[in-house]
């Protein structure tokens, strides 16, 4: 268990001035790359960070510390997000079929002059943000808790409630896609 | 367009992991290892929008105000006031209510009626409220 949790938890029901700031401080990043990978919309992912933080405050007190603070909130982030997508009745998801096309999506999404440049790692870069809104909501949050928060399988499960498996086969899939959607933008004359 | 380059989807998962590891085995193909871990470098250089600075100042303001007001006190008393309300309408329900409870099988509508304005009150007063808040800090 985390000490500077505990102090932060204890100090944030104790209504100590301050401490809630500090939390969100500590744990923004995190929910709003969750949020923002899932939503994707910048305004409505903003109001969602809200509504999640407001969420943790108001339940803080059954926070047990069977978990890292930041799971828990991560927990609340990610029913937050998939509760609003099902709301919009967007899939986490594709269908198998959907899956096929992302290779027109991609070229959809770009622009085409990009596509004449070697794909180094800048031109990577200007093609991922691109390749990663092809994915779907859930692999490409996957993704990014992964590979750009850091978390390991077993913290991602804890966040999503998901088993280990079915999140590293979500993640071989999402890189698999991604190299194949990159390299297809490469080879395009 | 030259099609992309395929692994054996039997490999990939090995090529996958040797690329997060740093790890170069002589029977994976080299070239698709690089292609991950530019991957991986440009997945984590990708840059997102961020929160709008003072997120968690207004945060801690919004929830300061959240604490102050008498949330629960002012929705009891809502919820009373619901209640006297239709306990005072039922007499001139009355004609109505048992001609209901003849059609509908003896349905007790006095009380469904009274228990159920007092919920829609107290979760329209809920929604209310929380709309207010929000329009404080946006």
């Amino acid at each position: 268990m985390d000490t500077d949790d505990q102090e932060l938890v204890t100090a944030v029901l104790a209504r100590t001035p301050g401490a809630f700031e500090r939390l969100v401080c500590r744990h923004e990043k995190l929910v709003w790359h969750l949020v923002q990978r899932m939503v994707e919309r910048p305004d409505e992912a903003r109001e969602l960070c809200q509504e999640v933080f407001l969420r943790v405050f108001r339940q803080l007190h059954q926070f047990r510390h069977e978990s890292a603070l930041g799971t828990w909130i991560g927990r609340i982030a990610f029913r937050v997000a998939s509760r609003h997508l099902r709301r919009r009745r967007l899939p986490m998801l594709e269908s198998d079929s959907a899956g096929h096309d992302v290779g027109e999506r991609l070229e959809e999404v770009s622009d085409p002059v990009d596509l004449q440049h070697r794909v180094e790692l800048d031109d990577l870069l200007s093609h991922m943000a691109k390749a990663l809104a092809t994915l779907p909501p859930l692999l490409r949050t996957l993704i990014t808790l992964y590979h750009l928060d850091e978390l390991s399988i077993s913290e991602i499960a804890a966040v999503t409630e998901l088993p280990e498996g079915t999140i590293k086969s979500h993640l071989f899939r999402a890189r698999q896609r991604l190299r194949s959607l990159l390299e297809s933008s490469r080879s395009m004359p | 367009m030259n099609p992309p380059f395929r692994i054996d989807p039997d490999i990939e998962a090995r090529v996958q992991i040797a690329a997060e590891a740093l790890d170069d085995p002589a029977d994976l193909p080299a070239e698709a290892i690089t292609q991950y871990r530019r991957l991986y470098q440009a997945i984590r250089s990708t840059s997102m929008a961020s929160l709008p600075p003072g997120f968690a100042a207004r945060m801690e303001r919004l929830t300061r105000d959240h604490a102050e007001q008498p949330d629960g006190t002012l929705r009891w008393l809502c919820l009373g006031g619901a209640l006297l309300s239709i306990s005072a309408a039922i007499p001139s329900l009355r004609p109505i209510i048992p001609a209901w409870s003849a059609a509908f099988g003896g349905v007790p509508w006095d009380l469904v009626l009274l228990t159920g304005t007092s919920a829609l009150s107290a979760a329209l007063l809920g929604r209310l409220m929380e709309r207010a808040r929000r329009n404080k800090t946006s």
